[in-house]
């Protein structure tokens, strides 16, 4: 066992399962601005980990960094193994699957192309389950992904990370700017997903975020101000308006 | 009337060069954002490849002009290959220090080209029936026209036929969109770029052969003057967009030769400047490009 | 003290050049004072010159331009060209060749900057071209394939003849010193700064309020005018134009000076000029001398090519040089940031994605 395991486990903040996930001391660089100051975290097996914070604290570069799309030190560990030095695609094959901000769903290509785009070589790909939760991929299969609504967009994007079975998925924002109906849908959708997945989400709306957390780090100028049981952390309503700014939304 | 035939013919002839170079320069742009300056030289040591072939032949076969195009593709598309792994790999990210080591490289490769062989043209024999013509309408046509258009029209067709229809093509068009996000999705987009700019040099290589039947010989100089037109129809078309250029290339190879004959030798040259000009000035994405591509 | 007085030390030994036979061991053409020498010389501080001016968009500016030689060419065919009309004369021909220059750069550059990017390099490239298609093919008098030279009298007496290669020495230098000083000065006015902000990162300068296009248009309109005289001075050095200025092989090598030398370190550029120039011209003699003609063919015809010394020096400069040969005798610290910052559809270490 190395010692950011030890030391993460003695601060005891993963509760119950192991960590699937650790940061330790991580730095994030774009250009010559620091844009993660040295966070570290879990993200445990089973659970929903979600980061919170305003804007430009750090969130999509953790990960971005996770995914080694941006420069970084520090240690990141999946399952023991250091990400150090891995590019992205193989990150991705050892079975993170990530559902990036903007959705970025491939807009030239059809949504049945960008769904066998996320094939991988070697697993089955399940396209049973991502039908079952969003069948309109199945009805729309040959619409080009660009002239889909930002509702499809996103189950789009959800859908091909979920094509796989990966250990880890990287969720960011999946709420942004999605009408209110939408918004319940894709977080009705997140919470049936969480029921047997690991998730590192990125959530703005705190209303998401309580209803699928279970633990919560808020992250303020690239750091990690507070982490812990998302029930208690986003209870304190003092810290969460200094931390995001805004209030309830 | 006849001369127009012959003039027209032979414009879509050059622009079918155009397309061949920058078709592939179009691919490896969309995907790379590799302005790639060593692609001229890579045409022209496929023309002198070619020559090799032919040189000492005193009537070439059609057979022996094929395997000439073959050897010819295959050496441009090695030397492109050992480009991308030495210099464009090592460089990624950066897509300007690309972009000068490319044109580095094209110096380099020219001035060597000119070391071993001398700076004057020299002659490649061709197969009789590339050098005779077919009448249209009542205009006798020397084939390798023909040729040329053939050539770029079966390049498009495959082309469009790998992007749409194969795994590798599925990649490039979803790299050409967010190459971060494929390889977030697990894909090694490396070897798509590896594999791009290979094939880019390929086409340029199948431009040399074929631009050396075009003009009847090759010099060291050949590739450089036509990587500025192929520069203009990539920027005309539309960076990364393979049916932009090909609209750009028929248009400015009719144009430029048009007008270098009705109007005055040198005027359809500064004509396709001009149009570049108006285009980067009206829609400076060009006519199928995306806008954010010139940023 | 040191960064004041070595420069001005390097320009008097310049200077006194002229009166030392001193030999260099088959460096120069000939000894120091022979026509050779100083000829070669000439078109290094020429070379340099011209280089700073591009250092002025490129490196200071972060506009990379594939059509410099549009301005040196421009200034030097049109002095040429004007100085031979009847009336004017090299005294009026040469102000109003100026004058033509700037209007020019200023259209060249208001319009190319429309562009950013890739595009602005496109659109710089295009333009050159169109003038090197020009002079291909000989219009406006621009005598073609054989260039034009000054008609007899045209230029003033003390230019004139190989007894007076030390004076055409003499102005070569002094505009290497000229451009040196002003370009020096541009970039520590905060003009410059603004200019420096805006190659780093054109969107943030924006915002901060700055004038981008006004700004760019400011720097590429002095950096070409700038360029225009040194092609002045270069037809003086030459006594004439000759097509090889505008071809872009001419404005790849420009740019090839700056990076050789260190972009956006004035000194780096005229390093770059110094030491291209000087193999351009020199590799060609070497290559002919004893050593490396008893070397079989295979080496000797690439050494004989100036150009595959110099594109294969500058590969492995990017590759493995990256600030040039400025970055050899500067501390880490002063590097200049200047890598581009890649963008979101390139598979990169680091994007400009929000954090």
């Amino acid at each position: 066992m190395n010692a950011s395991r030890v030391l993460s486990e003695a601060e005891g903040t993963s509760a119950g399962g192991h960590a699937l996930m650790t940061l330790t001391d991580v730095h994030a660089y774009i250009g010559r601005s620091h844009i993660l100051n040295g966070v570290s975290f879990d993200v445990t097996a089973g659970q929903v980990t979600t980061i919170v914070g305003r804007n430009g604290v750090g969130k999509t570069s953790t990960l971005r960094s996770i995914l080694g799309l941006m420069r970084r030190t520090g240690a990141i560990r999946l399952d023991g193994r250091d990400l150090a030095g891995l590019e992205t695609h193989e990150i991705a094959r050892l079975g993170v699957g990530y559902v990036p901000e903007d959705r970025d769903v491939f807009h030239g290509l059809t949504i049945a192309e960008n769904l066998r785009l996320a094939e991988r070589r070697g697993t089955a790909p399940d396209y049973d389950r991502v039908f079952e939760l969003f069948p309109e991929l199945k009805t729309r299969a040959g619409q080009r992904a660009g002239t889909l609504s930002g509702g499809q967009q996103q189950m789009l994007s959800l859908g091909r990370a979920l094509l796989n079975e990966n250990r880890l998925l990287l969720i960011d924002e999946p709420t942004k700017g999605l009408a209110p109906r939408l918004v319940r849908e894709v977080v009705d959708t997140l919470a049936r997903v969480a029921s047997s997945a690991s998730i590192l989400l990125v959530e703005q709306s705190l209303a998401a975020a309580r209803r699928l957390s279970d633990t919560v780090v808020v992250l303020s100028e690239g750091r990690v101000a507070t982490r812990g049981p998302a029930a208690e952390i986003l209870a304190d309503e003092a810290s969460m308006r200094r931390h995001l700014g805004v209030g309830e939304s | 009337m006849d001369t127009f035939t012959l003039i027209a013919l032979s414009g879509l002839g050059l622009g079918a060069l155009y397309f061949l170079l920058a078709s592939g320069l179009s691919l490896i742009f969309g995907l790379m954002r590799v302005l790639s300056f060593a692609h001229g030289a890579f045409l022209t040591v496929a023309a002198f490849a070619s020559w090799t072939v032919l040189r000492h032949a005193a009537a070439p076969s059609l057979g022996l002009l094929l395997v000439a195009v073959l050897v010819s593709s295959v050496a441009a598309g090695i030397l492109a290959l050992v480009t991308e792994l030495t210099i464009i790999r090592p460089l990624k990210g950066k897509v300007l220090e690309q972009l000068l080591a490319t044109a580095g490289l094209g110096l380099a490769l020219v001035a060597l080209l000119a070391a071993i062989w001398g700076p004057d043209e020299h002659m490649i024999p061709q197969p009789g029936w590339v050098t005779s013509t077919t009448q249209v309408a009542g205009a006798p046509i020397p084939n390798t026209r023909f040729l040329l258009i053939g050539a770029a029209a079966v390049t498009m067709v495959v082309i469009q036929a790998c992007l749409s229809r194969t795994r590798a093509g599925l990649v490039i068009r979803a790299g050409v969109e967010n190459a971060e996000m494929v390889a977030a999705l697990g894909i090694d987009v490396k070897r798509s770029f590896t594999a791009v700019f290979t094939a880019g040099g390929m086409l340029a290589g199948l431009g040399g052969a074929l631009a050396g039947s075009y003009y009847g010989g090759v010099s060291p100089y050949l590739g450089d003057q036509m990587l500025i037109f192929a520069f203009i129809v990539l920027i005309i078309g539309g960076l990364g967009s393979v049916q932009g250029a090909l609209i750009a290339a028929v248009v400015l190879g009719l144009a430029q030769s048009l007008a270098n004959y009705y109007v005055q030798n040198g005027v359809g040259d500064i004509l396709v400047v001009a149009l570049l000009v108006v285009t980067l000035l009206v829609r400076p994405q060009g006519l199928l490009g995306q806008k954010d591509r010139l940023v | 003290m040191v960064r004041t007085l070595a420069p001005a030390a390097v320009v008097v030994l310049l200077a006194l050049a002229p009166y030392s036979d001193l030999s260099v061991g088959g460096l120069l053409p000939g000894a120091v004072n022979s026509t050779g020498s100083l000829q070669l010389l000439a078109l290094m501080f020429v070379a340099a010159a011209t280089a700073i001016t591009l250092d002025l968009m490129f490196g200071y500016t972060g506009l990379l331009s594939f059509g410099h030689a549009l301005y040196f060419g421009f200034g030097c065919y049109s002095t040429v060209i004007l100085s031979n009309i009847g009336g004017l004369g090299f005294t009026l021909g040469l102000p109003l060749a100026m004058l033509l220059t700037f209007t020019v750069a200023l259209v060249g550059n208001a319009a190319s900057l429309r562009l950013t990017g890739i595009g602005f390099s496109m659109a710089t490239l295009a333009l050159a071209q169109a003038l090197s298609i020009a002079v291909e093919r000989g219009f406006l008098r621009s005598g073609g394939e054989v260039g034009v030279t000054y008609g007899l009298d045209v230029l003033p007496a003390p230019f004139v003849g190989i007894v007076n290669t030390r004076n055409t020495y003499w102005l070569a230098l002094a505009l290497l010193v000229a451009v040196y000083a002003l370009v020096g000065f541009a970039v520590r006015t905060e003009a410059g700064h603004v200019w420096q902000a805006i190659r780093e990162n054109p969107l943030r300068t924006g915002v901060l309020g700055y004038n981008v296009y006004a700004s760019q248009l400011a720097s590429g309109t002095i950096a070409c005018t700038l360029a225009g005289a040194c092609g002045a001075v270069y037809s003086i050095v030459m006594g004439g134009a000759n097509p090889s200025i505008v071809v872009l092989g001419y404005s790849l090598s420009l740019v090839l000076m700056v990076v050789l030398g260190g972009r956006g370190v004035i000194w780096g550029a005229v390093v770059g000029g110094f030491v291209y120039t000087y193999l351009n011209e020199r590799l060609t003699a070497v290559s002919d001398s004893g050593a490396v003609s008893a070397l079989p063919h295979v080496i000797r015809a690439p050494l004989s090519q100036p150009n595959f010394i110099l594109g294969t020096v500058f590969v492995l400069v990017i590759l493995f040089l990256p600030g040039g040969l400025a970055s050899l005798f500067r501390t880490r610290s002063h590097d200049p940031v200047d890598a581009p910052q890649p963008r979101k559809s390139v598979l990169v270490g680091d994007t400009e994605q929000g954090a």
